[in-house]
């Protein structure tokens, strides 16, 4: 399908509404990055989006964006909660996957020839890989508790401090989770999955601070250049597999209201039975996911404390922020001059707030919250703070990270012939895996450029610019 | 074709894995999407005793039931920890009910090499057409 595409400005695309379009596309990009989208099929799937009953202002794409199923990854949609519907697909099946940064005390230079005897304390403590399991067997009840509290939960079960859920979106916990709407198969699979990273393009990384753009902000974020920081990228695993997989095919049986280009895109009203059961259902694997990087962030205090043989004030291991970026989250925004109430849907967008908006915790309230970008391993992640700009255009979204640009076979052919672990130790990055196919299909080069999608945020407003952190090593399944 | 082994090609997707399969008839289409799905996630090193497994599935049309099938399958593994290798029975009722019996076998972690973990089954661009030389369906999964 040939989509139409329209220049707005160095940074903004437009898809003009045509067809059975209710509302236009809007797609951040950079002459650059949009060649490579115009290659796959993600325009056509924003296209899609801006279909479906109810959606308000625009189908949105951040500049990370690449072909998903349904939806776009990289995609934001905002439906009126009375007129508008809410979409599985929209969300994703890794229900709040998403990222938490911890900041240190340490400086990477000292550190730096510990670094193997991290990599592979952490790799020996922290699950990681396909269908992994952990030393955490959750009863029933207890999987209830998880479900409704999230984070909470883990702290109050001793994996980490109250003061880190101030520093968790939602403080970790997402209101209206009840978990008597979960199918059995929802409460098997998420029984003893929790405090597992994974597998895929999930990771758990030692950084090093490189650069600081914004000292001010930076100050805030307790960020310091030189200094050792964790980044820990991972999800609701298969507990959220499977609740996006129930109600999708549920939703697939309700159809017959709407007509959709792609069965992937079903979706049921908000206000629906079926629709509430589903966000009362996302809701639980949203708090699982959040529990569950939770308890990772705790092993990786305890490990890094043994491993080098230093107190937790020498430590000083702090969260610096948690985010999700698949969700759908019930938002009160301004259209036209008016507030209402929105269901704004995120699949690889992350929220951005500005400073002083009520949902920031008081630590930030003054700067904004913090947006965390991870890049491939190889290169680096970034630091960004939310701005008014982005509440404006896209119900305060950013991208979520570099965007793959190669398919998984395309990668492997790639890296044929090559010993990617050495390529990136040439570099100073010391990576452990679990599957054999893991580094080929998640090598560098099979991202999109990560500065290039930041410095799209940036120009556009979305986001600015706070740190840029570097790899030193990373743990994946 | 090799005996047993299932016949599908690998799709270039950007962020997930699709696949073309291909079956003589519908019931090998099924088999060769199950038997694909499987190596695409698991390599099991030898044959361990078979469990037999009771599935079935209700779908709007075939596509769906296809769908759904491979849901199965999917859940089979990452669920209740059994590998598919074939069929038993397999009963297909007006392109919108399945009734098979599998032969499964228990992942054993220690010895099985583990390669893809695949999230889901879904419906994005999903197809089964009939073609001159059998049927041929098309999957992507989310990976």
């Amino acid at each position: 399908m040939d989509i139409k595409l329209e220049k707005i400005d160095d940074y903004r695309w437009l898809i003009p509404r045509s067809g059975d379009m209710r509302v236009p596309g809007l797609i951040f990009s950079s002459s650059e990055l949009i060649a490579a989208v115009k290659e796959d099929q993600s325009l056509v799937q924003v296209r899609n989006v801006a279909t479906l009953p109810g959606i308000v202002n625009y189908a949105l794409a951040m500049p990370d964006i690449h072909w998903g199923y349904g939806f776009p990854i990289g995609g934001v949609a905002a439906f009126d909660i009375n007129e508008g519907v809410v979409s599985p697909g929209g969300v994703g099946y890794d229900i709040n996957c998403g990222c938490r940064l911890m900041t240190t005390a340490l400086y990477a230079d000292e550190i730096r020839p510990k670094i193997r005897d991290l990599i592979s304390a952490l790799f020996r403590d922290i699950p990681t890989g396909v269908g992994s399991s952990g030393p955490i067997k959750l009863s029933k009840k207890d999987e209830q508790k998880v479900a409704r509290k999230g984070a909470a939960w883990a702290v109050e079960n001793g994996y980490g401090h109250p003061e880190d859920l101030e520093r968790t979106e939602d403080n970790g916990t997402m209101s209206g989770a009840n978990p008597s709407v979960l199918s059995e198969r929802a409460v098997k699979r998420g029984a003893d999955q929790l405090g597992t990273l994974g597998s895929g393009n999930h990771f758990l990384e030692i950084q090093v601070v490189e650069k600081i753009y914004d000292k001010e902000v930076a100050d805030t974020f307790g960020l310091f250049e030189g200094q050792l920081t964790v980044f820990i990228h991972s999800g609701s695993r298969g507990f959220g597999h499977q609740i996006c997989d129930d109600f999708l095919k549920e939703m697939t049986r309700h159809m017959e209201k709407f007509s959709l280009p792609d069965r992937q895109l079903a979706c049921t009203a908000i206000s629906s039975d079926l629709g509430q059961r589903y966000l009362a259902a996302m809701a639980c694997a949203a708090n699982y996911a959040w529990a569950n990087r939770q308890i990772l962030m705790h092993w990786t205090r305890e490990t890094f404390m043994k491993t080098l043989s230093i107190s937790p004030r020498e430590l000083q291991m702090q969260l610096l922020y948690d985010v999700c970026h698949n969700i759908a989250k019930l938002e009160e925004h301004t259209i036209n001059g008016k507030k209402v109430k929105l269901c704004v849907h995120r699949k690889g967008a992350t929220r951005a707030l500005p400073k002083g908006h009520k949902l920031l915790p008081d630590v930030y309230h003054h700067v904004g919250q913090p947006v965390l970008i991870p890049g491939d391993m190889g290169t680096e992640s970034y630091v960004l703070v939310g701005s008014d700009a982005a509440l404006e255009q896209t119900f305060g979204s950013t991208c979520h990270g570099a965007g793959r640009v190669l398919s998984r076979s395309q990668a492997i052919k790639r890296a044929k012939g090559r010993s990617i672990n050495r390529e990136l130790e040439d570099k100073g990055i010391i990576v452990q895996s679990r599957g054999k196919k893991t580094l080929k299909e998640e090598m560098p080069e099979a991202y999109k450029d990560v500065s290039q999608v930041v410095d799209v945020v940036h120009c556009a407003g979305l986001a600015t610019k706070v740190a840029r952190l570097r790899p030193l090593g990373a743990i994946k399944g | 074709m090799e005996a047993n082994k299932p016949d599908f090609q690998l799709l270039n997707h950007t962020a997930d894995l699709g696949m073309i399969v291909r079956g003589k008839d519908l019931q090998d289409l099924f088999v060769s999407g199950a038997k694909a799905l499987v190596q695409l996630m698991v390599k099991p090193e030898k044959p361990t005793p078979m469990q037999e497994v009771p599935i079935s599935v209700d779908g709007q049309d075939l596509t769906d039931v296809f769908i759904r099938w491979l849901g199965e399958i999917l859940y089979l593994f990452e669920g209740d920890g059994l590998i598919f290798h074939d069929i038993m029975q397999f009963k297909l009722t007006d392109s919108t009910w399945l009734e098979a019996v599998v032969f499964a076998a228990p992942f054993n972690p220690n010895n099985d090499e583990i390669i893809h973990e695949i999230k889901a089954v879904t419906y994005h661009q999903a197809y089964i057409n009939c073609t001159q030389v059998g049927w041929e369906a098309r999957v992507i999964f989310d990976i």
